[in-house]
């Protein structure tokens, strides 16, 4: 049973990747091999910065004969990132899954569909902790030379067994976030993104001070590792990945244990936390407020707002930047000397500071694509709006709308405080805040366009649209992608032209694809949304 | 109130609805009736102008649909078999959403939603998320919606389903007071006893194909609408 709802979940994650709804004949496999390279290009980017980071600590801990405290530093860091990674979507994949109720009424026991869910989640999970692992026992191998084959079978073991371990640690955070749940009324989602956002905020502290703290544990090798070898948890974990047989069953056998522990607990309360999740609480009195009177337009926007306030996943993975740019803002401000401290030891790189700080705020940007499932999210409510008395191009601009309330405020804000802090002259002050902001409509548009191209609005949990989804994958990596495109062309025009004047040609450039692009999602992208079922 | 001439509709090698003509008139409720994948669901979202014609013409009003949707659409309502509504609004900002398209001022609004949401027992269950709403709690809202903005013509796909007792008679005594007022209803549903009191005319159609339609008299004489139905299906 357990194994016909596996198939299941993998076919909904899956499925679309391969079989086109709308016709029902099978994709292109080109598609596949260009989704590939883009999943390639995403983990060599982000997998690229730990590549770094274990360059920097192997050889040093390795020749000192701490070997064990790299893979426990590179073991922790990797469970930090698979639980950021899944923490975000376990409650609602576990627990707001559309099916639920259908998959509960058949003869299947809860504790079936948990596992079937969980499976999910833990795919996901290892996704996440290749992009740490894997450059960790590159560059390991690499420095060692010759490693072991109890080594390398040690290894390569570890990254589901520290799967599960994250995957155990992000349910216990999503059982914690249930059981919140049910207690708050009419604020789940803000409870969900308050910890969330919690969760990004320590990433972030810890990230900023990871090189500090690197730093020190090289200097003071063998100091610190006597303490974590004292602590005895970290250096069993170590050794572990050394390659030490008896460290890695015991490693095993506790991971193997704290997730059995967190499945049996979930098992236990599943059934009721789901009928919480999805609307059975007790009636509560609620009081109906008047409701203010707006224009069609207003309403739509209205609803777009409303659909993504309601939802933590869709906040958390399309519209971080509206909370992370004004963040960036003001750490410019209150960081902002190092910067001008480089310019000014670099002071033949000061006209391509406008520039930098384009290119910066446009990768910014690309965390808000609150358009790429936007589509998609009107699901089985889509008769809803196409048959109302409004053309398709006032919902779809709706969606466009949001996107750019959410992105052009914070962006231009941010723009302001790089301008502020890097002194820049008036004109360098406008390119520095206008070329991004052509940049965030020009995504919103192409967010928009690649949904109406491959939507899905059968999903049985919002995570496939909003996360798993190749639009949206396109939609940031494409993001990335366009951002090193016109990074490069600017390099060209800049051997040609004033580096303010390249800049200028690429917000005409960014200018022409936008209207372009606007215009398809009147004419084309509109009668496309006319017939979505 | 609406014409359908010659409608056809085909997926792939299937033809859902096969040169399909009807004409219903101001005043009339008009059922709808065939076996599960007849081709109803595909005539009402045609006529809803969320379906697109391979073939055939729909006007509402006079006003053909496909060259000016948007009057046909504000003049229509249209309530599918299973009316899925935003769950991350409460009942009242979903009808105030819907009442704001459609250009209702907020008293008419407040009024028509007062007087609808009374006797279906919703009143005090417009603040809640739709989310938590039951099926004909769903349904009733849809109900109310449908009837906020005073359309012309309702189309509704198997209305009473999920619906309780009181709330079907509800709807039927609604359905009733539009045609009077010079409305019209064009409803599927399987249940023959509520088509056969209810409706002034219905069609029966079969794989696509009308095979009969007229008055109530006409369609039943004095059999059946039941005994009608179960002869049509087995001849055809």
């Amino acid at each position: 049973m357990t194994r016909t709802l596996l198939k299941k979940q993998l076919q909904e994650s899956l499925s679309r990747l391969t079989v086109d709804y709308r016709t029902g004949k099978r994709r292109d496999p080109t598609r596949l091999v260009l989704l590939g390279v883009l999943l390639f290009f995403a983990f060599c980017s982000l997998g690229g910065s730990f590549v770094t980071v274990f360059g920097m600590l192997c050889k040093p801990l390795t020749d000192a004969g701490y070997g064990w405290l790299y893979f426990a530093l590179a073991m922790l860091l990797t469970l930090f990132l698979g639980i950021v990674g899944s923490v975000f979507n376990t409650y609602s994949t576990v627990y707001k899954a559309k099916d639920n109720d259908f998959l509960l009424a058949m003869p299947v026991k809860p504790s079936a569909v948990l596992t079937a869910r969980l499976m999910g989640v833990f795919l996901w999970t290892l996704v996440y902790e290749a992009i740490v692992f894997v450059p960790a026992l590159g560059i390991y191998w690499i420095t060692v030379r010759r490693p072991s084959a109890v080594t390398v079978v040690c290894d390569v073991l570890l990254l589901p067994i520290l799967g599960f371990a994250a995957l155990a640690l992000s349910c216990l955070l999503g059982w914690v976030v249930a059981k919140i749940s049910v207690h708050v009324h009419g604020g789940k989602s803000g409870v969900q993104v308050a910890l969330s956002l919690g969760a990004i905020a320590l990433y972030y502290v810890l990230y900023n001070r990871a090189f500090e703290g690197l730093k020190a544990i090289i200097n003071n090798v063998a100091v610190i590792g006597e303490k974590f070898r004292a602590g005895g948890v970290l250096y069993v974990l170590g050794r572990a990945g050394e390659g030490d047989v008896l460290a890695f069953l015991a490693t095993a056998a506790v991971i193997g244990v704290v997730t059995a522990a967190v499945w049996t607990l979930l098992s236990r309360s599943f059934l009721k936390l789901t009928a919480t999740a999805n609307g059975g609480e007790a009636k509560r009195k609620t009081k109906t407020k008047a409701e203010k009177t707006r224009g069609a337009d207003g309403a739509l926007l209205m609803k777009e707002r409303k659909r993504l306030t309601a939802s933590a996943n869709y906040m958390l993975n399309c519209a971080l930047g509206t909370v992370l740019l004004p963040a960036a803002g003001v750490a410019l401000l209150v960081k902002g000397q190092v910067l001008l401290d480089f310019v000014a030891k670099e002071p033949q790189m000061a006209p391509y500071v406008p520039a930098a700080i384009v290119a910066a705020l446009c990768l910014l940007s690309c965390m808000n694509d609150t358009t790429a499932p936007s589509v998609s999210l009107e699901g089985e409510t889509i008769w809803l709006v196409q048959t109302m008395p409004v053309h398709a191009w006032q919902v779809l601009r709706a969606k466009l709308r949001l996107h750019l309330i959410l992105t052009e405020i914070p962006l231009a804000f941010c723009g302001v405080c790089a301008a502020v802090v890097l002194k820049l002259t008036v004109p360098q002050a406008l390119f520095a805040i206008l070329v991004p902001a052509i940049f965030a409509a020009f995504m919103g548009c192409l967010g928009l366009a690649i949904n109406l191209k491959s939507p899905n609005l059968h999903w049985t949990n919002e995570v496939v649209p909003v996360k798993q989804s190749v639009g949206v994958l396109i939609a940031m990596l494409g993001g990335w992608g366009l951002v090193i495109a016109l990074v490069g062309v600017y390099a060209l025009l800049s051997m040609l032209l004033p580096s303010l004047a390249a800049l200028a040609v690429i917000g005409v450039l960014l200018t022409a694809a936008t209207v372009l692009l606007r215009r398809w999602l009147k004419t084309r992208g509109a009668a496309i949304f006319d017939y979505l079922n | 109130m609406l014409t359908i001439d010659h409608l056809t509709k085909t997926y792939g090698e299937k033809k859902a609805v096969d040169d399909l003509s009807l004409h219903i008139a101001p005043g009339e409720i008009y059922g709808f009736i065939g076996h599960n994948g007849a081709g109803k669901t595909t005539t009402l979202k045609a006529c809803a102008g969320i379906l697109l014609p391979d073939a055939g013409e729909i006007r509402i009003d006079g006003t053909p649909l496909a060259a000016d949707p948007l009057a046909c659409k504000r003049k229509i309502a249209y309530i599918p078999d299973n009316p899925d509504l935003y769950g991350f609004m409460t009942g009242s900002q979903f009808l105030a959403f819907v009442a704001d398209v459609f250009g209702v001022p907020a008293a008419r609004r407040d009024e028509l939603t007062a007087r609808y949401a009374a006797p279906f027992e919703m009143t005090n269950d417009l603040g809640r998320p739709i989310s938590g709403y039951s099926h004909g709690m769903k349904q009733k809202l849809a109900v109310i919606a449908a009837w906020l903005h005073e359309p012309k013509l309702i189309l509704m796909d198997e209305p009473f389903v999920g619906l309780d007792p009181t709330a079907a008679h509800l709807l039927k005594e609604m359905m009733r007071e539009i045609c009077n007022a010079g409305g019209a209803i064009f409803f599927s549903t399987h249940v023959l006893e509520v088509a056969e009191k209810l409706c002034d005319r219905v069609a029966i159609i079969k794989q696509g194909r009308l095979i009969r339609s007229g008055t109530m008299e006409e369609v039943k004489g004095d059999a059946s609408l039941e005994d009608v139905f179960l002869e049509l299906e087995a001849e055809a």
